[in-house]
Order: C-alpha cells, then structure tokens, then sequence
C-alpha cells in the first residue's frame, strides 16, 4: 500500500480501525499536536495566532501544484510546494497591509480564504486524476496510521527539530518576543526568527496535514496555548502545559471517535477535546478562572460589606462627629473613656437601613463581622467589641487620607473626593497607611 | 442609463399594481397573503434555475458585501471568519434536532451556534487576558471541530439518519440545488439587513468610524453592536448554502475591502461593496454551473479576490501601481529639477556670486554641468532629457544645453525655494546653518507656491539665505 496516497486520499475500502490499533494512532496524534502545540505558544505570545490560521490554510494551493509538478502523491514537491505557499501567503498578507489601506485583520482574511479556495479549486479541477479530497484537507485521518507504523518517523523528525531549535535559541526567542527592541540592540535577527517560525509553522502544517486536516491543524496550534496562558505567565511552563493539553486533548479525543463510542472524525473529536479542555481551564484556573475570579470578588464583596457595618456603628456610638472626623488623635479603647449621653450599642434595623443592604446580605455581613470579634449581637443590638473600633477608626484615617492625597497629589475637586476614598479605603492596610502618612507629610510640610 | 431604468419601474410598477391591486379588491384573502402567492408565482412562473442561482448569488453578495464594510471598517473582519466557521455545529444539530434536512431547523441551529459563538469571544475578551484574536481563533476552531466531529458521525452512522445525503455541501457550498423557498428566505433577510442599516445610517456611520465619538453623542452602542453581529451571523446563514462555512468570511470581507481601496465615503463605499459582492456571487454562480459539481463558494471567492487583487494595484488613489508611478514621477521631476539649479549655481559663479541676470549666457557643456555636480556626462545626459521633456531646455541641442526661458525661471524657483527654507529652519526652527542644507534639498521639490509666498512674507522678504548667498 501506498503510504503517500493516503496523505489526501480516501481511505481504503471497507477499513475500520479497531482497538488494537490504538497506540500507533496515538503516537501519531501526539507527535502532530505537540509539535503544533509548541509552535502555537510561539504564536499565541507573539500575537500571531491567527497568522498560523492563515497559513495552514494557504499551503493547499502549494500541495495540489507540487503534486501535480511531481505528478505523485510521494513527491518532495508536496512539501516545497506547501512551504513556498505558506511564506509567500505570509510575504502577501505583510505587502497587502503595508502597500494599502486595508489593516492587517482584512488582509489575512482575503489572502487566505482566496488561497484557500485556489486550493480547493484546483483539486475539482484536477479530482479525476487524483486521489485529492476537498474534505481530507479539512479533516484528516490519523485513522490509517496504523498501516505505516513508520509514517510516524518524518512526524518524530520535525517534532525532534523543533524541540532541538528551542532548546538552543530559547534565549533569542525569549528576547526577541518579549522585548523586540532589546533583541535588537542585542543583535538577534528578530525577521529572521519570524520567518523561521513561518517556515517551520508550514513544514509542519504540511506535514501534519494527513492527520489532522487544515482548519483542525490550526485548533491545535491556538487552543493548547491559550489554554495554558490561563494557567501560568512562564513561558517554560506554558509550552509544558500546552505539550500537556495536546496530549490530554488527543487521547481523550481519539477515544471519543472510536467506533465504539462516537464513531467519527478522530481529528474533529481532538479538537473538540482541545476545545472542551479549554473551556474547563476558563472555568477552574488558579487565579484567572472564572470561578476563582468569582470567589475573589465575593470575597472583596463581603469584606467591604462588614467594614462598612462596622464603620455605620462606630459613626453611630461614638462621642461626637470631631472626635469621629480626626481619629488619629483618638486614644485607644474608646469605650471607656466616652460620655455617658452616647449609646454604646445601635438597633440592628436602624443600622440596615442606613446601609441599604438587603437583609440576606446584611445577616451575612453581620455574623461575619461578629467571627472576626468585632462586634457582639442581642436583642436586635449591635454593641462594637474594642477591635471593632479601632478597625473602623482605621478605615476612617484611610478614607482621610486617600481623600487628602488625592486633593493634594492628583487635584481632584472636592466634590470628587468621597467616593473613591469611599472605595479604596478598604484596600489600604496598616502599612500603606503609613506610608501614605510619611509621603503626605513630605510633600506638603506644615 | 436613466430613462432606461424610469421605463423598468414603470412596467414593474402597472404589473404590480395589475396583479396586486386587482386581486386585492376582488378577494377577501388578507393582503399578506396575496403577497406570498405574489412571490411564489413570480419564481415559480418567471424564473428558471438559472435565475434563480444568480438572484441567489445577487441577495447574498449584496447582503454581505453591505455588511462587510462595517466589518471592516471596524478592522473586526475576523469576526466574520468566526462566525463562519462557528454555524457548522448549529447546521448538523438542526439536522439531528428534525431529524431531516429541512432548511429552516438547519439554518436555525446555525443562526442560534454562530450568535453563541460570537457571545462566547466576547465574553471569553472580557473574562481572560487573552487577545482578541486568540479568542477568535479558540471558539472557531472549537466550534468547527465540533461541527466536524458531528458530520462524520452523521455520515458514519448513515443507517441511523436517513436524509443525511448532501448535508457535506455545507462545507464549501453547492448553489444548484437551491429551491424557490430557500431565495425567498435570502430575499427577506436581504432586506431586513439593507432596511436595518438604512435606518440606523448614521448612528452606524459615527459607531464605524469613532466608537468614542458615538458613545459621547449619546448612541446605543452596545445595542448597535448587537444588531450588526446579529445581522451579520443572519447573513453568514443565509450564504453558508451556497457558499460553505469554510469561505462564506470572504464574501464579508473582500469586496468590502476592495471598495474601501477605491473610495473616502462610505455610502460610496458601501454602494460599491453590494456591487463587487452581487459581481463575486454571480461570476462564482455561472462558473459553478458550467462545470460539473464545481464548489460554488471557492468560486465566488477566487472572482472576488481577483477584483480585489485589481483594486489593490489599479485604484486611482490607494492603487500599488499609481502610487508606484506617482513615486518615480516625483524622482524624474526631481531629478530634472536638480539639473536646473545646478545650471543656475553655474550662472551665479559666471556672475560673480551676485544676483544672476534675466539676459545671462544660458548655454551650458554638459562636461561642465557634469563636473560641478559630481556626475558623469550620460548621467547629466539623461536629467537633460527629463528636463527637454518638460521643456526647460532646448530639445534640440543636448550639448551645449540651452536653458529656455520657463526652465530659467523654473531654476530660479527652485533655488529661491531652497535658500528661503534654509533661512526659515535657522531663524524660525533654530537649527544650525550646517544642518539645513540636506531638509531644503527635499523641500525644495515640494514647497507650493502659496506656502512659497507666505514663507516668504514670513521672513520679510529676505535678500540672502544663511550662507550668504542671494536669494532670486
């Protein structure tokens, strides 16, 4: 059997991969969504994802000529082909954006979708003498790997070279991604770097066309590192988690497209893996996720909640509105040293009210700030513990001095000033206000 | 042109009012549905499958091309690309949802997946700190490998969906198995999208061109963004029949684009957009027809590249090639240009260093001429004809060279130009005398006459450049 015929074709007769087939399909989809993985960090970091989208569309115009110039589906011409139209789909998105008015996003799009569909209209053209497929191209078939075991050598290669490639220039990458103008400075060829990475991006979309199709060789270049930019910033581990999520998204994938449970497309299931991985990441990252981005806003939520109420009792119970206005100068342990006439503890009701909390939010707010001792609750009272006192005095000398800094440093009108204070207050802890203490102080003397 | 088309809506308005009105009076049927019988007499009678395909390609090309321009104008044309790919999971579940292929669940699954899509980026932009075009290329791939994924297991799984034949051409679109129905759905999203954005012109205008602007103005922005990702998806459905998902983007963005290559305004622009896509469309269309089983939509999109690619180097303004001839113009006229102050430095040496006067000895060797500007004799050779050219020189007798009297006078304009713009960068710019000489030299070919004067007025009419040197 003819490996190459495979590489557009259609599949043998009457062909079913079964379970014993399984490790050198895998192997396959591994070699292929790694090595695309790795480059699409690249991208993804540089801002070039969907330049790889374009590319991995515009090399179809180059395999059908190089097949026709080699007359065989075996010919090396394939590959020129393919990487000459990736770089001259690159070289063309690059003179259109600069040569006219249209902007870069216009310019990919026309490029490559007229390449693409040069592509698709050559192989009609040319369907009778050739095995050529418009819907391989799409979707690929990483299915028929395990006839040609040693198909998976070219594949191992071109992963091999990258990896090689990246661990030898991963400084000069770094650099010149990172910080273009050092890595000049620092004489690193930043358009050499960028057309190696186009050149290498279309080898290996080439390459990685029969498994995995056109437009599922790019999900498998952007999905892995986006997905691991929602896990980390270091580069090194992102293009561990990205190789990670390939692998995870491929066996996951080619199992759901087993006869026995999907029966369809291993590379539309992969990338749907890919996809679903990603949407799993979205929701559960540390730190990005959406939902710790829900538990830190909640948690931000209830915080300023209970500050307030302590704030609206201590405003409520203590002495009078100068000794409340100028806290700083305020002895501790208020309590004992205040008038008789003022009340030591407020209704509950009267303090929601001046809140205009729902009462759900309030009841919580409430027990909250009782389990941090600052406040003790009977009889629809609330009666401040010392520690709440001296955490609303706290917040109190914050929102002075915010309002203070931003009259003074930034010039904000006076009208301005409260709600921000009223806001950042609660952010400033002990030693910011301190600081902001000894900067105000330094600035303004006297 | 104009009686031609009075004469057309006159006919098309007594058939109307002949068949319409007529019938109204005479039947008690409500009015609208008169108008469906209309509509559906009208294609079943009067047009054949031709007709019908183009009309097709016409709707769809004019639709996208209308909204393209916005799209590009926003620079959000990958956003169409998204959506493009992002309906083929809505196509295959409204397949698997009605259990046939029937046109409206399949473009209602599309329309509700590609409108899902374009929620999911958004939100996936505002929630992560992923850029845009990340986001983009995630959910569509995501999308269309989801819409992969179902195909194969419909067409793998054959026996268990019966009708499932033919639900592959939505990949890249087969326009000749189009039915009467499925052009009166385009006609009426065709229109529902022109009226939209005729109404809302303005607002669209000031949201296109400066969303902050439209936002201070007191515009519904976020409501218009809605309604043009909505219109936009409504028209990706309606075109992913005949054109596929893969490649329906470009008939949003390319002939969009090439109007926005060959006009400022955008009424003009959009005219021109709704035309280049109904051209796209329709050429795609016929070509698809004459040969067998050719897929329409790569058709459609290699036509609609070509008028791009033309736009791209012909337009009058933004054109490669005018730009290109309008650059070596300015050298040649420049390079002529530079002859003729040379000669008139030669005259002010003849003349001492003072003033030169209008009857001076004009006749120059071109060994001379070469020798004081440092070239050789065939270069000077050719700046004269570039010069005889424009006819500041006698063409008749290359050496010695004649300066005629426009040439004379042209000289003296370059070197007035070039000295008062040295005293302008010392006096006014503060620059010093030994760093002005190389900004006049390019000025000098560009100054306008008016800005000439008034530079002129500006200095008080100065006698001598920086150097020392009169000024003609």
């Amino acid at each position: 059997m003819n490996p190459f015929l495979w590489i557009l074709g259609s599949p043998p007769d009457g062909y079913k991969p079964g379970l014993e087939t399984f490790w050198p399909i895998l192997v396959e989809g591994a070699l292929v969504s790694v090595a695309l993985a790795l480059i699409g960090c690249w991208l993804v970091v540089r801002g070039l994802s969907l330049l790889g989208d374009a590319l991995a569309h515009s090399v179809l115009p180059g395999i059908v000529i190089g097949f026709l110039i080699g007359k065989s589906l075996q010919s090396a011409w394939i590959l020129v082909g393919a990487t000459a139209m990736g770089m001259a789909a690159a070289v063309l998105v690059q003179a259109v954006r600069d040569n006219s008015r249209v902007k870069e996003d216009a310019s990919l799009g026309i490029v490559f979708t007229t390449l693409f569909a040069i592509g698709v209209v050559l192989i009609n053209l040319f369907a009778g003498q050739t095995d050529l497929d418009p819907g391989c191209v799409l979707y690929g078939q990483v299915e028929y790997f395990i006839r040609t075991p040693e198909k998976i050598i070219p594949m191992a290669c071109i992963l091999g070279g990258i990896l090689l490639l990246m661990v030898l220039f991963f400084r000069q990458l770094l650099i010149s991604t990172f910080d273009p103008l050092l890595a000049r400075s620092m004489g690193i060829p930043a358009t050499f770097i960028h057309y190696t990475i186009m050149a290498v991006l279309s080898l290996t979309t080439v390459a990685s066309f029969e498994a995995v199709g056109a437009i599922l060789a790019v999900a498998l270049l952007v999905t892995p590192g986006a997905t691991a930019r929602l896990w980390t910033d270091r580069m090194k581990r992102m293009l561990l988690l990205a190789a990670l999520h390939a692998l995870l998204a491929t066996t996951i994938g080619y199992w759901l497209s087993h006869p026995s449970i999907l029966n369809t497309s291993a590379s539309g299931a992969i990338s749907s893996a890919g996809f679903g991985l990603f949407l799993v990441s979205w929701l559960v990252a540390p730190k990005r996720g959406l939902l710790s981005q829900y538990r830190v806003r909640r948690r931000l939520r209830r915080t300023m909640a209970e500050e307030n109420l302590v704030k609206t009792v201590h405003e409520l119970t203590s002495p009078s509105p100068a000794t409340a206005a100028n806290p700083s100068s305020e002895p501790q342990g208020t309590e004992t040293s205040m008038p008789a006439q003022v009340p030591t503890s407020v209704a509950s009701a009267r303090v929601r009210e001046l809140l205009q909390m729902p009462s759900f939010d309030f009841e919580a707010a409430l027990r909250g700030v009782i389990s941090r001792g600052w406040a003790r609750a009977g009889k629809g009272q609330i009666t401040l513990t010392p520690a709440g006192h001296r955490r609303a005095q706290l917040l109190a000398s914050a929102h002075e001095l915010w309002e203070q800094y931003l009259r003074q440093e930034v010039g904000l009108a006076d009208d301005h000033l409260h709600d921000p204070a009223e806001w950042v207050e609660h952010f400033l802890d002990e030693s910011r206000i301190e600081e902001l203490k000894a900067s105000l102080i330094k600035q303004a003397p006297g | 042109m104009s009686p031609i088309c009075a004469h057309l809506c006159s006919s098309v308005a007594t058939f109307l009012r002949s068949r319409f009105l007529a019938a109204r009076f005479e039947t008690a049927e409500p009015w609208y549905s008169h108008l469906a019988r209309f509509a559906r007499e009208l294609v079943d009678d009067r047009i054949g499958t031709t007709d019908l395909v183009v009309l097709a390609a016409i709707l769809l090309g004019v639709t996208c091309g209308v909204l393209g321009c916005f799209l590009i104008l926003r620079r959000q044309s990958l956003l169409g690309d998204a959506v493009g790919h992002a309906v083929l999971p809505g196509v295959f579940l409204g397949f698997l949802a009605a259990g046939a292929r029937s046109t409206p669940a399949l473009l209602l699954g599309a329309l509700v997946a590609g409108l899902l899509a374009a929620a999911l980026i958004a939100v996936l932009q505002r929630t992560t700190q992923l850029k845009a075009g990340e986001c983009i290329g995630v959910v569509f791939t995501g999308f269309y490998g989801l819409g992969i994924l179902l195909l194969k297991h419909i067409q793998n799984n054959a026996a268990r969906y019966p009708g499932q034949a033919g639900l592959d051409k939505f990949l890249f679109g087969q326009i000749a198995g189009i039915s009467a129905t499925d052009v009166i759905y385009m006609a009426v999203v065709a229109a529902v999208s022109l009226a939209c954005v005729a109404l809302a012109w303005r607002s669209l205008a000031a949201w296109a061109f400066d969303e902050g602007f439209a936002v201070s103005i007191g515009l519904p922005v976020k409501a218009i963004e809605t309604m043009m990702t909505g219109l936009v998806t409504v028209a990706i459905v309606i075109s992913i029949q005949a054109v596929g998902v893969v490649l329906v983007a470009a008939m949003l963005v390319t002939p969009a684009a090439t109007a926005y290559l060959l006009t400022d305004r955008l009424h003009r622009m959009v005219l021109l957009a709704a035309m280049f896509g109904a051209a796209a469309g329709v050429i795609g269309a016929v070509v698809s027809l004459l040969g067998a089983d050719m897929p329409t939509g790569s058709l459609m999109v290699i036509a609609g590249g070509t008028l791009f690619g033309l736009a791209f180097l012909l337009s009058p303004r933004h054109g490669l090639l005018p730009r290109l001839r309008r650059v070596w113009e300015r050298r040649r006229r420049t390079q002529a240009e530079n002859l003729l102050r040379m000669l008139y430095l030669i005259m002010e040496s003849r003349a001492g260093g003072g003033k030169v006067p209008d009857n001076a000895d004009r006749r120059f060797g071109v060994s001379d001429a070469a020798g004081a500007r440092g070239t050789t004799p065939a270069a000077v050779r050719k700046y004269w004809r570039l010069a005889a050219h424009r006819g500041w020189v006698d063409p008749s007798s290359p050496d010695p060279m004649i300066l005629t009297d426009a040439g004379f006078a042209e000289a003296r304009h370059v070197v007035r130009t070039h000295r008062l713009w040295e005293l302008f960068l010392t006096q006014e710019a503060k620059i010093a005398s030994d760093h002005v000489h190389a900004d006049a030299e390019d000025i000098e070919h560009i100054l306008p006459r008016d800005v000439l004067a008034k530079l002129e007025h500006m200095l008080d009419y100065p006698t001598a450049d920086p150097h020392g040197k009169p000024i003609p």
